[in-house]
């Protein structure tokens, strides 16, 4: 990532005197991006979303009820009625994924159900608090 | 140095969201799609903030730590909100392209140096101020991320764990 080029859009965006969705109109159908007022809408969206999110886990916290609690009723709402095999395999790849260690086998991952998916999740919480945690203590090389 | 007791990253909510924006614009390239540069930006914008506020004495660096996790859990609930369905039926992969991929653009070492480096280039965008706030924040919220990441290390986490298994309230 170049510090410079994003100082340089940041500051040729101030002096463009275009709204910000013009601003990102204009950077997206230049990079190529196929609908770029759909990639604004879903901009909008996302951030929306997170926000929601985060606020939902603070009240649950509040409330005496776990994040892990909160993210439980997420995947189990998502994966409502799937392979439960499946579900193994992508929570397996993404506790891999955020532990940043090489995938084992995802045909060895066990399925998610009523005896495992407490395992699952507490695994993948810890797998994002490893994550921040080994964030904030890297330094910049 | 401008009075740190008021200071404020953004003006409004409004301010955030367009900086996120176009911080997407820039991260979003062939291989980072809209929705992976979303949660680089939110990413990064949320920690130069939380840096801020370490710094102005608005939070500990506990709190600190604990909104940053809340923060990313928040990400991970709507990125799978959003994928979760369609990388479950076609067996781990959305579009042909496997989750670890589609997670390693804002998540893992890359994502962590980048949204580092968002956050000096905001700060230096915003004012003096707010870059030596978040140069400083940062540094601190590092310092205690360190003291947690050696007792994680030292098996003091495990009993815990255990603990906090048998105690999670699971409806």
């Amino acid at each position: 990532m170049d510090k410079e080029v994003l100082e340089n859009m940041l500051k040729e965006y101030k002096e463009s005197g275009l709204s910000a969705d013009e601003f990102v109109l204009k950077v997206l159908k230049d990079k190529g991006s196929e609908n770029p007022e759909e990639d604004i809408e879903k901009l909008n969206r996302i951030f929306k979303e997170i926000d929601k999110s985060y606020l939902e886990i603070k009240e649950c916290k509040e409330n005496g009820v776990s994040r892990e609690n909160y993210l439980k009723k997420v995947i189990d709402r998502v994966t409502s009625g799937l392979n439960p095999k499946n579900i193994g395999k992508v929570l397996s790849d993404m506790i891999f994924s955020f532990r940043n260690v090489p995938h084992k086998n995802e045909e060895t991952a066990i399925p998610y159900n009523d005896d495992t998916d407490v395992d699952y999740v507490m695994e993948l919480s810890d797998a994002i608090k490893e994550e921040v945690i080994t964030g904030i203590s890297t330094e910049e090389e | 140095m401008d009075n740190v007791d008021s200071f404020k990253m953004f003006n409004s909510d409004e301010e955030r969201i367009e900086i996120k924006k176009l911080l997407s614009s820039y991260l979003y390239n062939e291989d980072t799609n809209i929705e992976s540069a979303a949660m680089l930006s939110d990413k990064a914008v949320f920690e130069a903030e939380t840096a801020c506020d370490v710094e102005t004495g608005k939070c500990t660096e506990q709190d600190a730590v604990e909104n940053l996790i809340d923060r990313q859990t928040a990400r991970v609930s709507v990125w799978f909100s959003e994928n979760g369905k369609e990388i479950v039926e076609r067996a781990f992969e959305a579009a042909g392209i496997g989750v670890g991929i589609l997670l390693s653009r804002w998540v893992g070492p890359n994502a962590i140096l980048i949204s580092r480096k968002i956050g000096q280039v905001l700060g230096r965008t915003v004012s003096k101020t707010a870059e030596i706030l978040i140069d400083k924040g940062i540094r601190k919220i590092g310092q205690f991320g360190k003291k947690l990441w050696n007792w994680t290390k030292e098996k003091v986490a495990r009993p815990l764990y255990e603990k906090m298994k048998k105690t999670c309230n699971f409806s």
